[in-house]
């Protein structure tokens, strides 16, 4: 007689494969945890060197990031837009001020992307808070909604002339 | 006199710009429906990288604002659009093909399983016996 134990052994091996089979092709594609990362880097592609005093209108260069862990494919939208100190971003509702301008791309599950991107403010002020807000295309809803995620820049913009 | 001038100027330079506005809210909502097609197909478990990559191209394009590159945009969402379709059904069919693939290896599995513990002895030594045909007990 084979051994109890190698016998159950093999068995064993056996089923948990067969396990591992259903898993990997029923299970496998499902998250636990979705998210999206947005990142605004400075003009030399790293965190850090950002623009703090500008004349308005003049044009400065970022690099906006994005990654997409969501689990499926995912159309963002970030809205670039100019509030102050006295209006404060939130976490779950939409920044309600004026957008200066957006940008719009789409990403596969754990895709990344860092696009190069040229701004200016058109307004003069000091502390003016330059937000930038991620939104996502809700395939469910069929629009943009907010996505949670934003990012903002501190900066003086003064008169020229 | 001059007021009327004005007006005329103002009057011709909307009535020129609201078609682009039109067409640009247009592409808008064509970019939408392709990226509901994309999600669709991937859903299905379609292959949609190259999709994607179509539909970044268009929204790239769509931000310059050009009338040339409108035009473009409408032509790569389009295609987009009939892509995706395409997509989804060599999903589906891969889907249901990896599932049949799956369910048989699962049965192989569990009956081999069962045959080990049935008779796992029985074949065990006879293939030890086959195996080792010159083997002298003592």
């Amino acid at each position: 007689m084979i051994d109890e134990a190698l016998k159950t052994v093999i068995v064993g091996l056996l089923l948990v494969i067969a396990g591992f089979t259903v898993f990997q092709t029923f299970f496998a594609d499902r998250l636990v945890e979705p998210f999206s990362e947005l990142g605004i880097l400075g003009p030399n592609m790293k965190i850090g060197d950002y623009p703090r005093e500008l004349a308005v209108g003049e044009d400065f260069d970022l690099f906006l990031y994005m990654r997409n862990h969501m689990g499926s494919p995912q159309m963002y939208r970030v809205y670039v837009k100019l509030g102050d100190r006295g209006l404060n971003v939130s976490d779950t509702l939409a920044y309600p001020a004026p957008v200066v301008t957006s940008y719009q791309y789409s990403l596969g599950d754990k895709q990344n992307v860092t696009l190069p991107i040229t701004l200016n403010v058109p307004e003069a002020g000091v502390n003016s808070r330059l937000v930038f807000e991620m939104h996502r295309f809700d395939v469910e809803v069929g629009e943009f909604v907010y996505h949670e995620r934003w990012n903002q820049l501190w900066l003086n913009m003064t008169e020229v002339g | 006199m001059r007021n009327g001038k004005l007006f005329l100027v103002v009057f011709i330079s909307i009535c020129i710009s609201i078609p682009s506005v039109w067409a640009q809210l247009d592409l808008g909502s064509l970019a939408d429906d392709a990226f509901t097609a994309i999600s669709v197909a991937e859903d299905a478990g379609g292959e949609v990288g190259d999709l994607l990559d179509g539909l970044n191209e268009a929204l790239l394009l769509m931000e310059s604002g050009s009338d040339v590159n409108m035009t473009d945009a409408r032509s790569i969402l389009d295609a987009v659009l009939v892509d995706a379709e395409a997509v989804r059904v060599a999903g589906v069919q891969q889907g249901t093909s990896e599932a049949v693939i799956a369910v048989i290896k699962v049965v192989v599995l569990v009956g081999l399983a069962v045959v080990v513990w049935l008779r796992g002895d029985d074949y065990f030594w006879r293939l030890w016996r086959r195996t080792k045909r010159g083997y002298v007990f003592e």
